[in-house]
């Protein structure tokens, strides 16, 4: 049978764009001049507050009809600068936290009070699924998941991000090593499109054709090709640029696309249930190499379906970060060199699991581990887990530098080799510096901490000089936290990031798919590929 | 010496609580329930005081239903030597009947020091330790955060006050109430886990204690006639415009509106 590649959008009936809350006023506006990671500040002449999909719509159609670009925003937690608007208007969606109708039925219709007012979203227990709008937040989705024993798979750990801003970068989190992304647990998305028409895709239903392409008919007649992008990504895990491999499903082509070829209004997630226990352990080892080994036999016996032993999460701690962290943490010990965070589910008889976490860790001579199988010790596990990242963005914020993090993932026979390049390069130049992230999937953050504005030139040097080794080993520059509008220097000449994985001609290829389906290119301006290749690419 | 953890299960703070409108009760579906907070602190206390006495001894207690168990695997895989669970099938809300009961289990033993935790996070009563150190007759001391064993049968104890904090001595046995600040509770090491969740915790039932039924009928001092969820929050209202505009405008709303002013 053939697949089909052809879609449809349709129109929606959508109010003036008067009749949408907005606001002028510029202390309003400069909440959403920057992120979490403080990297970049942007500028906007107006912010809109759309709740519901008809108003979304009104606001991208007057942007595409008026050529004002517009970025979206969603909980402000991104460490790339992607809700960062370069001129122009940003869309909110903190306030699309209702959802539009039922549409499974009423039984499943979860109302919750939260911080902003009440929300609502649509969970299915038995089914696994959850209907959400965009704006929920994690820590209202996970509350209301965790009275059902549901788990929302990737499970990152920042809970003031939103669910559509978690689609926008295909996000990750720490029990991404056996769960992998959010990309493929979306199974259906409502998105409305540069032109303000909606789009409906059920995953498993269009699929780019032979030609690498999608065909899309709008409510007008008119129709276009949407070209995927050219180049090959790499066999890791990935957020970087948008998603592209032969005969690929439609909706991959939106998850991760950072906000550029349309907006979520709704999403349809499977869920994973699980009404037995977690055990979450932070184990401590006497140096960074027996935690690394411990990591890969970890990682073996999980991937080997005959073992009992099943990780959800393989975190890493360096030396450096369980430093930087005893301030507020006195109980790590004082000898640790390195430490891994776990978390596997529990069978009802527990112990051989146990016993087998316990045998690898003295196996690798563990000083000393924390360990919670209820679920509060182990949330002061997650706690501890996520605030390092959070301690580190307040360091270099106040010391005025902004954030020098990487996000690079390797395959798995170059964790040892990329680990040794960061430790190397940075202690080379005498630089202050810690590791710590996803080792399960060789996705370490290496985060430089610039003690001044001076050592920041030299910093960025060794930054791209490490990325292009990563790059190098067919890894990726960004795992998880998108690019957004990061940039490198070239000869003196500035590119955006994602140049160094897929060259001039990558950056080409996504400028097509995104004019496809963005001719006026008004959708989160800068993210992924720089304006300029837009303009390239509309004028010739 | 010999030193107890009285502990409670109560609903997680982050939990949303529902009552059914029915039976005036809180919804147990979907509710996860944890260890009171402030008992986190009794058990770290205990524990660690255990560690500097060489020879000593905690139990921790509990009265509860079966789920209650998990709590005392958590007390147990912090360090605490043994637990009792004494079964309560109906889950007591009735202070003075939990605490004459837990004394009476108590009583049976030789106890040198009793924690608790400052209050439940459920009923925010603060009355069952004092209430237990009334029926056993011993000195109670609430809002510790800070301890010390002076002698070997005295103790130094800071109590926090608003106002800054009390310095008292108090003589053993006594009851202790913790409040934060007291200490770190400790994270479980899986080793202690492990054997925690393979060890036999005994459970005693209401009926072994030796009460009469007329003694158990009068011990409810206390009845819920029913249960009230706080009111929503009235929306906030949002002032836009220039910074003088906004001025006036607040403290028209704030003296003709809300009249605070």
């Amino acid at each position: 049978m053939t697949q089909k590649s052809k879609f449809s959008a349709c129109s929606i009936k959508s109010p003036s764009i008067e009749e949408v809350r907005s606001s002028d006023s510029p202390d309003i506006i400069d909440k959403y001049l920057t992120d979490e990671a403080g990297m970049i500040k942007g500028t906007a002449q107006k912010v809109f507050f759309p709740k519901n999909e008809a108003e979304v719509s009104a606001v991208v159609r007057w942007a595409n009809e008026t050529g004002t670009p517009l970025t979206t925003s969603g909980g402000g937690t991104g460490l790339t600068g992607s809700r960062v608007p370069l001129g122009g208007a940003v869309i909110s969606m903190e306030n699309m936290d209702n959802i539009r109708e039922v549409p499974l039925s009423d039984k499943f219709l979860v109302r919750r009070k939260s911080l902003t007012g009440e929300i609502s979203l649509c969970v299915d227990g038995e089914k696994r699924i959850i209907i959400t709008p965009p704006g929920i937040l994690l820590s209202d989705l996970y509350a209301v998941l965790s009275e059902k024993n549901l788990f929302y798979p990737p499970n990152p750990t920042e809970l003031s991000a939103s669910v559509g801003g978690n689609i926008a970068v295909n996000t990750s989190g720490g029990r991404t090593f056996r769960n992998g992304a959010i990309r493929e647990w979306v199974k259906r998305l409502r998105i409305i499109l540069p032109t303000g028409e909606l789009l409906e895709i059920n995953r498993g239903e269009v699929f780019a054709d032979k030609e690498g392409l999608f065909h899309i008919e709008y409510s007008d007649g008119r129709k276009a090709d949407i070209p995927i992008p050219g180049y090959k990504m790499p066999n890791v895990k990935n957020a970087s640029g948008y998603y592209s491999k032969p005969g690929m499903d439609l909706i991959d082509l939106f998850i991760g696309a950072e906000g550029t070829l349309g907006i979520v209004t709704e999403a349809e997630i499977e869920v994973i249930k699980w009404d037995g226990g977690i055990f979450g352990c932070i184990a401590f080892f006497p140096s960074g190499e027996k935690a690394i080994k411990f990591v890969k036999e970890a990682r073996a016996l999980s991937r080997d379906e005959g073992e009992i032993l099943d990780a959800l999460t393989l975190d890493y701690f360096d030396r450096n970060s369980l430093n930087f962290m005893r301030k507020a943490n006195p109980d790590i010990p004082i000898e640790a060199g390195g430490a891994v965070f776990f978390e596997q589910f529990l069978p009802e008889d527990p112990d051989e699991v146990l016993m087998s976490w316990m045998e690898l860790m003295e196996k690798f001579d563990s000083l000393d581990d924390w360990s919670a199988m209820d679920d509060k010790t182990r949330e002061r596990l997650r706690v501890f887990r996520h605030l390092l990242p959070e301690s580190v963005h307040e360091l270099v914020r106040g010391r005025g530098v902004g954030k020098m993090g990487m996000d690079l993932a390797v395959p798995d026979d170059k964790l040892e080799e990329i680990m040794s390049i960061y430790h190397t390069s940075a202690r080379q130049h005498g630089f202050d510096y810690l590791i710590f992230g996803h080792i399960g999937n060789n996705n370490l953050h290496m985060n430089f901490l610039p003690r001044n504005c001076d050592e920041v030139p030299d910093i960025k040097a060794v930054y791209m000089d490490v990325a292009r080794k990563g790059i190098g080993m067919g890894g990726t520059i960004s795992a998880e936290h998108g690019v957004g509008k990061k940039t490198i220097m070239e000869n003196g000449e500035e590119f955006p990031y994602i140049y160094m994985m897929y060259g001039r001609e990558g950056l080409e290829s996504i400028a097509r798919t995104k004019l496809s389906l963005d001719p006026n290119a008004i959708l989160n301006r800068g993210n992924i590929i720089s304006q300029e290749y837009l303009m390239t690419e509309v004028g010739g | 010496m010999n030193i107890c953890v009285l502990t409670k299960q109560v609903p997680d703070t982050d939990s949303s609580i529902r009552i059914n409108d029915l039976s005036d009760d809180i919804v147990l579906d979907g509710l996860k329930m944890i260890m009171n907070p402030y008992d986190e602190y009794a058990v770290e206390e205990a524990v660690k005081t255990c560690q500097s006495i060489p020879g000593s001894k905690s139990t921790v207690m509990t009265l509860g239903e079966g789920s209650s168990k998990s709590i005392l695997i958590t007390s147990l895989a912090m360090g605490m030597d043994e637990a009792v669970r004494i079964e309560d099938p109906g889950g007591e809300e009735d202070c003075y009947k939990t605490a004459i009961i837990l004394s009476r289990v108590l009583g049976e033993m030789d106890f040198d020091l009793i924690f608790v935790g400052k209050s439940a996070f459920d009923d925010n009563a603060s009355s069952v330790g004092a209430l237990v150190a009334e029926f056993l007759g011993v000195p109670y001391v609430s809002n510790v955060v800070k301890f010390e064993i002076t002698g070997d049968d005295s103790l130094k104890i800071h109590r926090e006050k608003e106002s800054g904090a009390d310095v008292v001595c108090v003589s053993l046995p006594c009851v202790i109430s913790c409040e934060k600040g007291l200490n770190r509770p400790r994270y479980p090491k899986l080793m202690k886990l492990m054997k925690a969740n393979k060890k036999n915790i005994p459970v005693r039932s209401i009926d072994s204690l030796g009460f009469t039924d007329v003694e158990i009928n009068g011990f409810e001092k206390t009845k819920t006639l029913g249960l009230i969820t706080p009111p929503c929050r009235p929306p906030g209202k949002m002032l836009e415009g220039e910074p003088e505009e906004v001025i006036s405008e607040l403290f028209r709303e704030l003296r003709e509106v809300v009249k605070v002013v």
